[in-house]
């Protein structure tokens, strides 16, 4: 797996492509807008898809877990997708991947779409709306930063790439020196098409998830 | 003719001066008589008299008060055609005293008239297709269909070969499973291949009693070409035919009326544009037609063409069905209609009267699109029309249907299954592919077998219903099978609506830039949700959009032809060749023109690379299929980068490298061996089937696009066909929609059949290669179209190919 080391606002950060960010002199990992528990919320509704992403997801954050040694897991909001019905399988899925990741501490920055979070969660995940790590703001919305560095999720943000035959689009982590927003880490999600402005850096990430390289 | 139409009947035609034709009489005995079948007639021949007087004539006999249900429906395929219609039925109705209630119901019907017209439907019912499946989604609608006599479909051909047809022979289907009585007549103009389109309309071994009439008198149709005063050697599409701008002012001004119809909506856009430049006095007298206009602008378009108001009206196919426009003098196609039947159906639209001839000039917007006329002339004379081919299995369509009947009646497993083999398209459905469709709409599908909580059908006591009131409502909003790009408002700045256009097309501007629309220049100013805000245009920037949808391929009946008229020996007596004279000539002498059984290879060098041309004649479509699947083959012998492009004629492949493409390798990379493996190997299938998926997700409910206006209440159950795509392929492999995705891409994107018999054409074709030092007028038309797809701006390429063409010229006059 090849990651990528950078220096953005005067820290080393780790950028690996399974879409997380690695603060390694905090020991922590930072992921963003998982939205658990979507495709069950579509099959609420009728819409006939299948389980399988939440289970993956899962095993993936543990894999980079286990990679980095880690102590501390960031999750920049969006948790879950909406209201799950009780009973859940996501909740036994859940808690099952806690009890085996009980040393470390899961903080979650509560994302629009985190609104009624089950009590089985809650005894399980920090909650702030905000959150310090050194000079920089954790929040879900770059919008409601209210310092001058963050490091955010909630854009989803993609970029386009166009060759005269195909285009590509690749899910991508949007960084200025001020701010970071992580890609979804989701993988029933979508995105959002940005434009790089001259003092922007993205760094893009393979659509199978084996390589990252940095655009600007 | 056996029958005597009644008093009434007969006054009627004496008042209106009418004289019934002999298939009209036919029509109408053979209904009377017990038989259900297809008439088939041009268009302005009278088939709505023919269809619908039998059922009238049969209760004005045997008058009856049952009112539980509609006796007569008709099906037709446009909104817009239903008000025509339900004018001209009533006048009908009336003037033959049948006291009938007549009533429409569409998507435009408010819904106190729709609960009004379920609760107490009238004795005559207009609707369509659509709608229809939507009412058998109400529990109290099927019984009322008991004592309905007969359904008509209006424009069959048009619905045929879609997947609104599937639709509909779904729908027929269930009327005639509680109603065993049913007649059913379908209405349609020219097409190739009646004899199918009745069996499928009628289902398979159901009805015994069948015919098809057919308006013995064709139309008279006079196809003329307007032929440039100058044909240059070397003909490109850059121009798009204004050049032929003043024969066209030329023609308008001897006629009271006309119409201009064109291929592509650009197209009309420019052509409005420079009709209004020319001659600033038709301001207020030419409007223009065409589909992404709102619909409020459209339908004032088609009110002044009735009453006269306008001298010309520039459209689209958007005109091509069949609203009466009978004051309309003159049509005029501008580029190569690239089918028969269309140009018959356009043709169709001046003299609509039985009796009076009807014309269309054609326009060619390059040189060699004159042969495609005459070829389209040719066919005509034989008397030879595109087929429209059924489609089949399509699971998605079986899939929204079972959901609707769940969600009205409810349905019984066996006796559906019987129900549905008896149409066309399910005919041949297996009992594994009708377990896994059940499965999918109760469970889910096999991934989802253990999820309690899904929600869509329930069994009980043998009987399929809807879980929930609210599935109920989300499957009613989303009951159809016309997936079309998403459309976004334009306004504007200050708020006023404009119309709509196509999100992908404003996806591809930036702010600022600049575009024509409905003869506006208009500049983008900002995109807020799905609205696209603009204002007017100061400097002219020459940016003409390009929408989706717009260049059909040329039909494989015109295709044939085309090719005929090319290959030697030539018959230089039809005016349109002997116009290309000069063309042909140079062609010679560059390459050759090869004969009927010969395959012509031309390859050449540029600063470019190593150009291959390989002309076969088989349509776009074919060509590209033949020029993806022939690169590929190539790349896997030899490491090189390939860029392919094609048209009609034939396709070409650059090789960016510096060794040139072996011929012999690619005459073998025609090879039809493995053809299927490779073509899916060489279509970056993924990709092409999801886009592919997006239609059939929709219609088989596994994305939800909810209501116009109404889209943020259910914001999160939004999520991109592509994702869904991803994702089932990854935990749902075995998904029969997502293969589904990949027949379609290879049936409707590369006509696979007709694909590979054009590949044992080729087999058996001697290969004549030729080296030229330039390109031939043959593939100039092909390279300069790859040149214009592949720069940016508009006005560069225009200019380089013009210097390049200059510079041919010059080349070959020297040779001289």
């Amino acid at each position: 797996m090849n990651n990528l080391q950078i220096k953005i606002f005067g820290e080393d950060l780790i950028l690996d492509p399974r879409r997380a960010m690695v603060w390694p002199s905090e020991e922590s990992i930072f992921i963003s807008d998982t939205h658990f528990g979507k495709s069950s919320i579509f099959r609420k509704y009728g819409l006939q898809i299948p389980e399988g992403s939440d289970e993956e997801m899962l095993i993936s954050i543990s894999n980079l877990i286990k990679d980095y040694q880690l102590k501390r897991l960031f999750i920049l909001g969006d948790f879950v997708h909406g209201a799950l019905p009780e009973g859940d399988k996501f909740f036994e899925l859940f808690n099952t991947w806690r009890r085996a990741h009980n040393h470390i501490s899961v903080v979650l920055i509560r994302g629009n779409h985190d609104v009624d979070l089950q009590d089985l969660c809650l005894n399980r995940l920090e909650i702030y709306d905000r959150y310090m790590v050194k000079s920089a703001e954790l929040v879900h919305d770059p919008a409601s930063a209210t310092k001058n560095v963050y490091v955010s999720g909630h854009i989803h943000p993609h970029l386009k790439f166009r060759s005269s035959q195909e285009s590509v689009r690749m899910p991508i982590f949007w960084c200025s020196s001020k701010m970071l927003i992580l890609p979804a880490f989701g993988l029933f999600t979508g995105g959002k098409n940005i434009e790089l402005s001259y003092d922007e850096v993205a760094y893009a990430i393979f659509p199978d998830g084996s390589d990252i390289i940095k655009i600007s | 003719m056996s029958i005597t139409l009644p008093t009434s009947v007969k006054n009627f035609f004496l008042q209106k001066s009418w004289k019934p034709s002999s298939f009209q009489q036919k029509a109408w005995d053979a209904y009377l008589k017990g038989y259900s079948g297809l008439i088939h007639a041009p268009t302005g021949t009278g088939k709505t008299l023919a269809a619908c007087l039998g059922p009238f004539i049969e209760n004005l006999n045997n008058f009856s008060t049952v009112k539980t249900g509609p006796r007569l429906i008709w099906i037709t395929p446009m909104r817009a055609l239903a008000s025509d219609t339900e004018k001209s039925l009533r006048e009908i109705c009336e003037g033959i005293g049948l006291p009938w209630e007549i009533k429409r119901r569409t998507a435009d019907t408010s819904s106190r008239d729709r609960l009004n017209i379920r609760k107490k439907p009238p004795q005559l019912l207009i609707t369509t297709p659509e709608s229809l499946s939507l009412m058998l989604s109400y529990e109290d609608f099927e019984k009322r269909l008991k004592t309905t006599q007969c359904v008509i479909v209006d424009e069959w051909h048009e619905l045929l070969g879609s997947k609104r047809g599937v639709q509909l022979e779904l729908c027929l289907a269930r009327i005639r499973g509680v109603n065993k009585n049913l007649k059913t007549w379908g209405l349609s103009a020219t097409l190739g291949n009646v004899t199918e389109a009745l069996d499928v309309l009628l289902g398979m071994k159901q009805i015994k009693q069948k015919k098809i009439i057919s308006c013995d008198q064709y139309k008279k149709i006079d196809i003329v070409s307007l032929i440039p005063k100058k044909i240059e050697r070397f003909p490109w599409a850059g121009h798009l035919g204004l050049r032929l701008l003043p024969d066209i002012l030329e023609k308008l001004g001897s006629a009271k009326s006309t119409l201009i119809f064109t291929n592509t909506r650009a197209q009309a856009e420019l052509w409005f544009e420079a009709l209004l430049k020319s001659q600033p006095e038709l301001v207020g007298r030419i409007a223009l037609h065409h589909g992404s206009l709102d619909k409020s602008i459209r339908r004032r378009v088609e009110e002044g063409l009735k009453s006269g108001e306008f001298r010309c009206v520039v459209c689209t196919s958007s005109l091509d069905l069949g609203v009466d426009f009978s004051p309309v003098e003159q049509v005029i196609q501008i580029g190569s209609p690239k089918g028969i039947a269309r140009l018959l159906q356009r043709a169709g639209r001046s003299g609509h009267r039985p009796g009076v001839a009807s014309k269309i000039i054609c326009a060619p917007t390059n040189a060699l699109e004159l042969v495609e006329i005459a070829a389209a002339r040719l066919a005509f004379e034989k008397n030879l029309i595109e087929k429209r081919v059924p489609l089949r299995l399509c699971l998605d369509v079986l899939a929204q249907h079972c959901v609707t009947l769940a969600t009205g009646s409810g349905f019984e497993e066996k006796q559906l299954f019987n129900e549905i083999q008896k149409t066309h398209a399910f005919s041949n459905l297996t009992e594994k592919q009708w377990r896994w469709m059940l499965n999918f709409i109760t469970s889910g599908g096999p991934a989802l077998n253990n999820y309690p909580d899904f929600e869509k059908v329930v069994k009980s006591n043998k009987l399929y219903k809807i879980k929930s009131v609210k599935c109920a409502r989300l499957h009613r909003m989303s009951i159809g099978t016309i997936v079309s790009d998403s459309l976004m408002e334009l306004k504007w700045i200050r708020g006023q609506k404009i119309g709509s256009i196509e999100e992908t097309f404003i996806g591809k501007l930036k702010k600022n830039d600049c575009f024509l629309f409905n003869g506006k220049y208009l500049q983008l100013v900002r995109v807020r949700e799905m609205t696209a805000y603009v204002k007017k245009a100061g400097n002219k920037g020459r940016f003409v959009p390009r929408w989706l949808g717009g260049r059909a391929p040329l039909s494989t009946e015109l295709s044939s032809f085309t090719q005929a008229l090319l290959s030697e020996p030539i018959d230089y007596t039809i005016e349109e060749i002997e116009a290309i004279t000069d063309i042909l000539k140079t062609q010679k002498k560059i390459s050759v023109l090869p004969s009927s059984d010969e395959l012509l290879i031309e390859s050449c060098s540029s600063k470019e690379g190593r150009h291959s041309f390989v002309f076969s004649f088989a349509g776009r479509h074919i060509n590209e299929g033949l020029a993806i699947l022939s690169a590929w083959r190539l790349s896997r012998t030899q490491k090189d980068t390939f860029k392919v492009w094609a048209n009609d004629y034939g396709f070409e492949i650059l090789s960016l490298g510096q060794k040139a493409i072996d011929i012999r390798e690619l005459v073998q990379a025609l090879s039809i061996d493995s053809l299927l493996k490779d073509l899916i190997a060489s279509i970056n299938s993924a990709e092409t089937s999801k886009r592919h998926f997006r239609e059939i997700a929709q219609i088989s409910g596994l994305i939800f696009t909810g209501y116009p206006g109404r889209g943020k209440l259910t914001r999160h159950l939004q999520a991109s066909s592509g994702i869904i795509y991803d994702v089932l392929q990854k935990y749902d492999g075995d998904n029969l929609l997502i293969e589904q995705a990949l027949e379609e891409v290879l049936v409707s994107e590369f006509e696979y059949k007709r694909l590979k018999k054009c590949l044992t054409d080729i087999a058996s074709k001697k290969v004549k290669i030729i080296e030229t030092s330039n390109f031939s007028p043959f593939a100039v038309p092909i390279w300069s179209e790859r040149i214009r797809s592949q720069t940016v701006s508009s006005e560069s390429w225009e200019a380089r190919i013009k210097r390049m063409i200059n510079r041919m010229e010059k080349k070959l006059t020297y040779n001289e």
